[in-house]
C-alpha cells in the first residue's frame, strides 16, 4: 500500500516534469544596459536603449533602439516584437532622464522599476540637460557598452566628491520619506565622452533646479560620512589640492526667535596633495594652520552658497527635516516643512585637520 | 508487491537444497558411512575416495575422502597416509581399539595441527565440502577431520581503489584467513573477537564478524547477528550481498555500510566501536554502522598534519556539493535566473552559448551521459587502453563537440569540474548515489530552476536525516548534532583532541584511553 | 499514544528548540516589518518584544497542561478531561486549524515564489512539489523532522548573514523619536505580529516525544527567545533601511531589502536570499503538516501517519487555493492568527480549570 502511494506520487511528479514554463535561455535573452527617457511629443514619451550584440558577425548599429509609448511599460512592450529574443532588464545599469521629463515628474516612470523583481535596486539614475537619446550617437572609449562605462564612471573607485550616485532604491526612499528630497546627478554628453556636472534637485518627484559642481561637493560633505576625495582651493593665487580622508558632519536643529536654526559642524581629516606655491611645511605649524584656515573659510562659503540655493528652491536633499523630526520632534511640522526650511537659519562651523603632507615638501 | 517478489524468490531458490537439519550420526560401520556420503554428494570427478589399511599389519580398513583440488597432496601423502600406513603399530584386540586409535592418532601419529573429531556425519560432510580431508576407520563411530587445505591465492597487494600517498600499502585479498591475519597482526588486544559464521545455503561462505568486545555496543552486535540470521540466500559471492540484505532502508541510493579494502581503515573503525565483516572470497571489508561523513574521510587525514587534513575535508565537502548540484546550478542560472549572474559573466556566457542548438538542459544531459559512458568504458577496457580512452574521449570529444557548436565551452567546464569533483570523494561507493542524484537535480532545475534546486536539496536532506544504519543516525554528527563529533567531520582537529570515541556510534567505553590512576 | 511509538520517535530537547524556531520563522517575517511600521510607526521594534513575552505565557500554559499527561497528545488528553465527544470536537477543531495554517503557508510561499522567481509556472505545479516534499518529510516521522530542522538551523544561519551587510545601511534616524505611538497602536501592532509567532501550539502534539519533558519549557523558551531576536533583527534592519513611509509600498520588504546592495562578482543577493528562504518556508510549513497529520492519525487511530497525510493533501491544496488574492491572504492570515491565539491560550486555560474543578490531578 505504502509503496503504491509512493510510486503513484513519483509518477505524478514525473508527469509534472514535462513542461518548463519559465525558461529563457541566456543566449536568447537580450539585456539592455541603459534606458533613456525623453519628454512627451504627440502624447508619447520617447525612450531609447542599447542592447549589446553578442553575435560577432552582426552589423554594429543593430543594437540601438528608439521606442515610444504613453508610459514606459507600454513603450517597452512595443519594443519586444522588434528585438530578437526576450528582453530582460536584469542587467540594467542606468536610467537617464532628460531634464524636461524630470521637471514633469519621475513618479510615472518609477512604477515599472519597482514592480518588476528582476530590475536591480542598484540601477543608477541620472539627468541630462537637452535630449537624453542623443546618447546613441556617442561612442565612448574604451568600450562600446555605455551602461558599463557609466557604471564605472560612478562606481569605479574614483575619489571625486561630485560623483554623487543615486540608485533606484535611494531615489525611491527619499521620494517617499517626508523631510528629505531626492537628488539626481546631472550628466552632460560630449561627443565621445560624458561628464558629471552637478546635480538636479527635486521637490518630491519634480526637478526644480540644478546645483553646480561646487555645490554638489559641499552637499556631499554635509550629507554623507567617511568620504574621500579632492578639494581644490586657491590660496594667494596659487592652487592647493586637499585630499579628504574622512569627514563627519553633525547637524543640530534648534529654534531661535520662532525660526529654525541649524548648527552644522563639519570635521575633516585632510592630506595635502599639491601646493603650487612650493611652501615648506615641515617645521612650520603656522603655515599648516593657515592652510587649514583657508580650507575652512572656503568650504564655509561654499556651504552657505549651497544653502542659499536650496532654501531658494525649497528643496531639502540633505534630509534636515528628517533630522529635525528625530532630534526635535516639537519643531517639525510636515505640512509646513518647506516654508520652515526656506526660512531657517544656517550656521556652519568647519574644523579641518591636516594629517599627512606627502614624502617631501 | 515487494513482498510477493520476495516470496517468489524465496520459493524458487531453495527447492533442491540439502536438508541438513536432521543430523546423521557416524556409524561404526565403514561402509554405511561411505554410502551416506555417496548418496549425498554428486559424483564429481574431483572427489576422491581412497581406501587403505591402517598400521603395519594392515588389519583395519580405513578410508579418506577429499576433493583433490582443495588440499595439499604433498602433506596428505607424506604426513597422513605414510604415518597411518607405516608408522602406526596397533594392538589388534577389538576391545581397546576404540580408545587407542583415538588417543594415538591424535597424540602421536598424524603430525598436523588442525585435527578434530566429530560424531556427526552432517558436520563431516560440511567440512569435506569446505576443503578438509575426512578419515573414517572401520569400527569407530567417529570421523577425523584433517585440515590440510591449500587454496590458490594472490599476494597481498597495494590498494587499488583507496590508494593513499602516505599510509600502509596493503590491501585485503580474497582468502578470509589472510584477511584475518592482516587485522590480527595489527591489533594485539585480548578483547578482539573474531566470530566465523557460514552464510549462503549452497555456497556456505565463511563470514567473519570482527569487533572489540569491550568497546562495541552490545545492541549493535545483537542487531548484526539478528540480521545475519535473517538472511536467506543461496549464494554469497561478495560482501556487497551482505550489505544489501542488511540495510535499514532498501530503497535508499546511499550506501548504508562502508566497504574498504584497507586493513588500517578497518582497524581504525574497530577502535571506534564498529563491527567489521569479512567474507571469504571478497577483498573488501564491510564496516557497520556507518555515518555519511565517513565517506568523506580518508585514512591519510589521520596520518597527515591536521591543517592539510582539514583543508582537504572542506574540499571534499565542496566536491560533494559540486558533484550533486553544479550542472543543476548551471542550468538554473543559464536558463532562468540571469540576474543572479554577475553582469560580465552573464554577457560572456551568453556569447559562449550563441549558436548552440540545444537548451542547456539537453546540453547538460548529453555531456553528462557521454561522460558516464566514458567512465564505464574506462573501467571495462584493459589498463593502458582504458586510460587512453579517457584522454581521447575527454579531450577530443569535448573539443570536437565545442568546435561543432553542439555544446558551449562553459558547459564542458561544468561537466569536467563535476567529474573531477566526483573523484575527489575518497569512497567509490559514495559517489554512486551522488551521480544518480545529479540527474534528478538537473531535471528539477530544468523545470523549477532555483526552487527545484532547493526542493531537491531538501528531499536529499530529509532522506539523509531519516536514514539509519543499524539504528545509528546516518547523517550524524550534523543531524542530530553531536558537537564533540564535529571535530572529525568537515574539519579535523589535531590528534590531541581526539581522546574520545565518536559519540554518534554508541560504545561501551567513551574514552579511547581510560584515565590512568 | 503507544509507548513504543513514543520511544521510537523520541526527540531531544535541543531538537525541540530548532523545531520551534523553524516553525515560527517562515512566511510571516517577509511582511512583518511593513505591517508593524504601518501601525506602530517608529516604535515598530517594541511590539516584537512584547509579543515574545506574551507568547512565553502561552508556552507556560501548554507546558503546565501537557506535563500532566506525559504520554498523550492533545487528542489523548482532551478525551480524558472533557469526555470523548467534546474532546473529539476540540481536537478536531485544533487539527482543522493546523490544516488551515498549513494550506495558508503553502499558498503564501507559492505566491511569493510566483511573483519573485517563477512568474509563468502554474501555482498548482509548484504547490504539488511543495506538498510532496512535505508529505515525504511527515512520512519519515518526528525524528526526521527534528533532524532536518537541526541541520538547517546550523546550515542556514551562516547563510542568513547575507543580510548582515545591510546593517551598515540602517539609518537609526528612522527610529527616532522613540515612544511616540499610542498604547493602543502598540497593542494593535502586537496583534499583527501574532501570525509570525504561531508556533507555540506545536507543543500540543510534539510534547510526548520530547526526551526530558521536565526541561521542555526551558527549551521552548530558548526557541522563542531566538525567534524574537530574529524578528527584532529583521524589523530593525528593514524598517531602519526603508524608513516607515517607503516601506508601506513594498509587499515583502524583507525580501526586497537586499535589492539595494551591489556586491561585486556575486550578482544579486536578494535572489540568493530568496533561494534560502524556500527552505525556511518549507520548514515552517512542514511542522504544521506534521501536527495535522499526527493529530488526525491519533484521533482515528491510524497505524501510520501516512494515511492521514494522504487524506489531508487534497484538503491542504483546497485551502491553499481558497484566498482570491494577496489582500485576502493577508486578511485570512489575521483571522487564522486570532484562532491560533484563542486555541493556544484557550485550550490550556479551559482544561486546567476543568482539571482543578474535577480534581483530576
Amino acid at each position: 500500500m505504502q509503496n503504491k502511494i509512493k510510486i503513484i506520487t513519483l509518477l505524478l511528479i514525473l508527469m509534472l516534469i514535462v513542461g518548463c514554463w519559465d525558461v529563457s535561455e541566456i543566449d536568447r535573452t537580450r539585456f539592455p544596459t541603459y534606458i533613456t527617457f525623453d519628454q512627451k511629443a504627440d502624447d508619447v514619451y520617447r525612450f531609447s536603449t542599447k542592447i549589446p550584440v553578442l553575435k560577432e558577425e552582426a552589423p554594429e548599429d543593430v543594437s540601438n533602439f528608439r521606442f515610444s509609448g504613453p508610459s514606459f511599460y507600454s513603450g517597452f512592450k512595443d519594443l519586444q516584437p522588434r528585438v530578437m529574443g526576450k528582453i530582460s532588464l536584469a542587467l540594467l545599469r542606468i536610467a537617464i532622464f532628460s531634464e524636461a521629463v524630470a521637471q514633469e515628474g519621475l513618479k510615472p516612470h518609477l512604477d515599472t522599476f519597482l514592480r518588476d523583481p528582476v530590475i536591480p535596486g542598484s540601477t543608477l539614475f541620472a539627468i541630462t540637460p537637452g535630449r537624453a537619446d542623443e546618447i546613441i550617437d556617442i561612442e565612448v572609449a574604451p568600450t562600446n557598452d555605455i551602461g558599463e562605462y557609466l557604471e564605472l564612471l560612478f562606481n569605479g573607485g574614483t575619489d571625486d566628491l561630485i560623483l554623487l550616485e543615486t540608485t533606484l532604491n535611494d531615489f525611491f526612499i527619499s521620494l517617499l520619506t517626508t523631510g528629505v528630497d531626492p537628488i539626481i546627478p546631472l550628466l552632460k554628453y560630449g561627443t565621445d565622452d560624458m561628464e558629471v556636472k552637478g546635480a538636479g534637485i527635486f521637490q518630491n518627484d519634480r526637478m526644480v533646479g540644478q546645483l553646480s559642481e561646487k555645490e554638489v561637493r559641499a552637499l556631499t560633505l554635509v550629507k554623507e560620512k567617511g568620504l574621500k576625495g579632492e578639494i581644490e582651493i586657491k590660496v594667494e593665487d596659487e592652487i592647493v589640492n586637499y585630499y579628504i580622508q574622512n569627514n563627519r558632519a553633525k547637524i543640530e536643529p534648534s529654534s531661535k526667535d520662532g525660526r529654525l536654526k541649524f548648527q552644522i559642524e563639519l570635521t575633516l581629516d585632510v592630506d595635502i596633495d599639491e601646493d603650487t606655491n612650493f611652501r615648506r611645511l615641515i617645521d612650520s605649524p603656522s603655515t599648516i594652520e593657515r592652510l587649514e584656515e583657508e580650507l575652512n573659510s572656503n568650504l564655509k562659503r561654499e556651504i552657505y552658497l549651497l544653502f542659499d540655493t536650496l532654501q531658494e528652491l525649497k528643496s531639502d536633499p540633505i534630509g534636515l527635516g528628517q533630522i529635525t523630526r528625530a532630534k526635535r520632534f516639537d519643531l517639525f511640522d510636515p505640512d509646513e516643512w518647506r516654508q520652515d526650511f526656506s526660512r531657517a537659519e544656517i550656521e556652519v562651523d568647519i574644523n579641518s585637520r591636516i594629517r599627512r603632507l606627502g614624502i617631501a615638501t | 508487491m515487494w513482498d510477493k517478489i520476495k516470496d517468489f524468490f524465496k520459493s524458487n531458490n531453495f527447492i533442491n537444497r540439502l536438508d541438513l537439519e536432521a543430523e546423521e550420526k557416524v556409524s561404526s560401520n565403514l561402509e554405511a558411512n561411505i554410502d551416506y556420503l555417496k548418496d549425498n554428494l554428486a559424483p564429481s570427478s574431483d572427489l576422491v575416495f581412497r581406501s587403505f589399511h591402517i598400521g603395519q599389519k594392515k588389519e583395519i580398513d580405513a578410508e579418506i575422502i577429499y576433493f583433490n583440488e582443495l588440499i595439499n597432496a604433498d602433506i596428505l601423502q607424506k604426513e597422513v597416509l605414510r604415518s597411518l600406513m607405516f608408522d602406526l603399530e596397533l594392538d589388534c584386540s577389538n576391545r581397546t581399539i576404540k580408545k587407542e586409535i583415538n588417543d594415538t592418532l591424535i597424540n602421536s601419529t598424524i603430525p598436523i595441527g588442525e585435527l578434530e573429531t566429530t560424531q556427526s556425519l552432517t558436520k563431516a560432510l560440511e567440512q569435506l565440502l569446505s576443503g578438509d580431508v575426512i578419515l573414517f576407520i572401520e569400527g569407530i563411530p567417529k570421523t577425523f577431520i584433517l585440515g590440510i587445505k591449500e587454496l590458490e591465492k594472490r599476494e597481498v597487494q597495494t590498494p587499488q581503489i583507496e590508494a593513499v600517498t602516505r599510509g600502509p600499502q596493503e590491501s585485503f585479498i580474497e582468502p578470509l584467513s589472510t584477511n584475518i591475519s592482516l587485522i590480527r597482526r595489527r591489533i594485539k588486544d585480548n578483547n578482539l573477537m573474531i566470530d566465523i559464521k557460514q552464510i549462503g545455503e549452497r555456497t556456505k561462505t565463511d563470514l567473519a564478524i570482527i569487533y572489540i568486545d569491550d568497546i562495541v555496543d552490545q545492541d549493535i552486535i545483537k542487531k548484526v547477528r539478528d540480521r545475519l540470521e535473517s538472511i536467506e540466500i543461496d549464494g554469497v559471492l561478495e560482501i556487497g550481498y551482505i550489505n544489501q540484505s542488511f540495510r535499514d532502508n532498501w530503497a535508499s541510493p546511499f550506501p548504508q555500510f562502508q566497504t574498504t579494502e584497507r586493513p588500517d581503515k578497518a582497524l581504525a573503525n574497530l577502535l571506534e566501536g564498529k563491527v567489521v565483516l569479512l567474507l571469504d572470497g571478497s577483498p573488501f571489508a564491510s564496516i557497520m554502522p556507518t555515518t555519511f561523513i565517513q565517506f568523506l574521510q580518508s585514512p591519510e587525514d589521520y596520518y597527515d598534519h591536521f591543517y592539510i587534513a582539514s583543508l582537504l575535508r572542506l574540499f571534499r565537502v565542496a566536491a560533494t556539493f559540486i558533484t550533486i548540484s553544479l550542472p543543476a546550478i548551471y542550468i538554473s542560472l543559464v536558463s532562468f535566473h540571469h540576474e543572479l549572474l554577475p553582469r560580465e559573466l552573464a554577457l560572456s556566457l551568453a556569447t559562449a552559448r550563441e549558436g548552440v542548438p540545444f537548451p542547456s538542459v539537453l546540453e547538460a544531459f548529453i555531456m553528462e551521459i557521454s561522460l558516464e559512458f566514458l567512465r564505464e568504458a574506462g573501467i571495462r577496457l584493459p589498463g593502458p587502453i582504458g586510460q587512453t580512452i579517457g584522454i581521447v574521449g575527454g579531450l577530443i570529444l569535448g573539443e570536437a563537440a565545442v568546435d561543432a557548436g553542439l555544446v558551449s565551452p562553459p558547459m564542458v567546464i561544468v561537466v569536467a569540474l563535476t567529474a573531477i569533483a566526483s573523484f575527489v570523494i575518497p569512497s567509490y561507493s559514495a559517489t554512486i548515489p551522488l551521480r544518480l542524484l545529479r540527474f534528478s537535480m538537473m531535471l528539477l532545475a530544468a523545470v523549477f530552476s532555483t526552487y527545484g534546486l532547493m526542493i531537491g536539496w531538501l528531499l536529499i536532506l530529509i532522506h539523509l536525516c531519516s536514514l539509519e544504519s543499524l539504528g545509528v543516525p546516518y547523517f550524524a554528527p550534523f543531524a542530530p548534532i553531536k558537537l564533540t563529533d564535529l571535530k572529525d567531520s568537515f574539519i579535523k582537529f589535531p590528534l590531541k583532541f581526539m581522546g574520545k570515541r565518536p559519540e554518534s556510534t554508541p560504545t561501551q567505553q567513551k574514552k579511547r584511553q581510560p584515565d590512568k590512576e | 499514544m503507544e509507548l513504543s511509538k513514543i520511544k521510537r520517535e523520541q526527540i531531544s530537547n535541543r531538537q525541540l528548540i530548532f523545531i520551534i524556531i523553524h516553525n515560527a520563522v517562515g512566511t510571516g517575517f517577509l511582511s512583518l516589518p511593513r505591517s508593524l511600521a504601518e501601525v506602530a510607526q517608529r516604535d515598530s521594534w517594541l511590539p516584537v518584544i512584547i509579543s515574545g513575552i506574551l507568547w512565553s505565557g502561552g508556552f507556560f500554559l501548554i507546558y503546565k497542561l501537557a506535563i500532566k499527561f506525559p504520554n498523550d497528545t492533545l487528542v489523548g488528553y482532551s478525551d480524558k478531561i472533557v469526555g470523548p465527544y467534546l474532546g473529539k470536537i476540540i481536537s478536531l477543531s485544533y487539527i482543522l486549524y493546523a490544516t488551515l495554517v498549513t494550506g495558508l503557508i503553502a499558498r503564501i510561499s507559492m505566491t511569493v515564489l510566483a511573483s519573485v522567481n517563477l512568474p509563468d509556472t502554474p501555482i498548482p505545479v509548484t504547490l504539488s512539489l511543495f506538498l510532496f516534499t512535505g508529505f515525504y518529510l511527515v512520512s519519515q516521522g518526528t525524528k526526521a523532522l527534528a533532524r532536518l530542522d537541526e541541520f538547517l538551523f546550523f546550515g542556514l544561519t551562516p547563510l542568513f548573514l547575507v543580510l548582515a551587510p545591510m546593517a551598515f545601511n540602517v539609518d537609526w534616524i528612522n527610529f527616532r523619536p522613540m515612544f511616540q505611538s499610542e498604547p493602543l497602536e502598540i497593542i494593535e501592532a502586537t496583534y499583527l505580529t501574532m501570525y509570525s509567532f504561531l508556533a507555540v501550539d506545536i507543543m500540543f502534539i510534539i510534547f510526548p516525544f520530547v526526551e526530558e519533558q521536565k526541561k521542555a519549557l526551558k527549551s521552548s523558551l530558548i526557541g522563542l527567545f531566538i525567534v524574537t531576536l530574529t524578528y527584532l533583527f529583521i524589523t530593525v534592519l528593514v524598517v531602519g533601511f526603508y524608513g516607515i513611509e517607503a516601506i508601506q509600498y513594498i509587499t515583502w520588504p524583507t525580501l526586497s531589502i537586499l535589492k539595494a546592495l551591489n556586491v561585486p562578482f556575486f550578482g544579486r543577493l536578494e535572489f540568493f536570499f530568496f533561494f534560502l528562504w524556500i527552505a525556511i518556508a518549507f520548514t515552517s510549513f512542514a511542522p504544521y503538516f506534521y501536527i495535522s497529520s499526527y493529530g488526525l492519525a491519533d484521533l482515528f487511530n491510524f497505524k501510520h501517519q501516512n494515511y492521514s497525510s494522504f487524506i489531508l493533501l487534497p484538503i491542504i491544496a483546497f485551502v491553499a487555493f481558497f484566498p482570491k488574492n494577496l489582500l485576502e491572504i493577508f486578511s485570512f492570515m489575521e483571522l487564522i492568527a486570532t484562532v491560533g491565539l484563542a486555541l493556544t491560550f484557550g485550550i490550556p486555560l479551559l482544561f486546567l480549570t476543568i482539571i482543578k474543578l474535577r480534581g483530576l490531578d
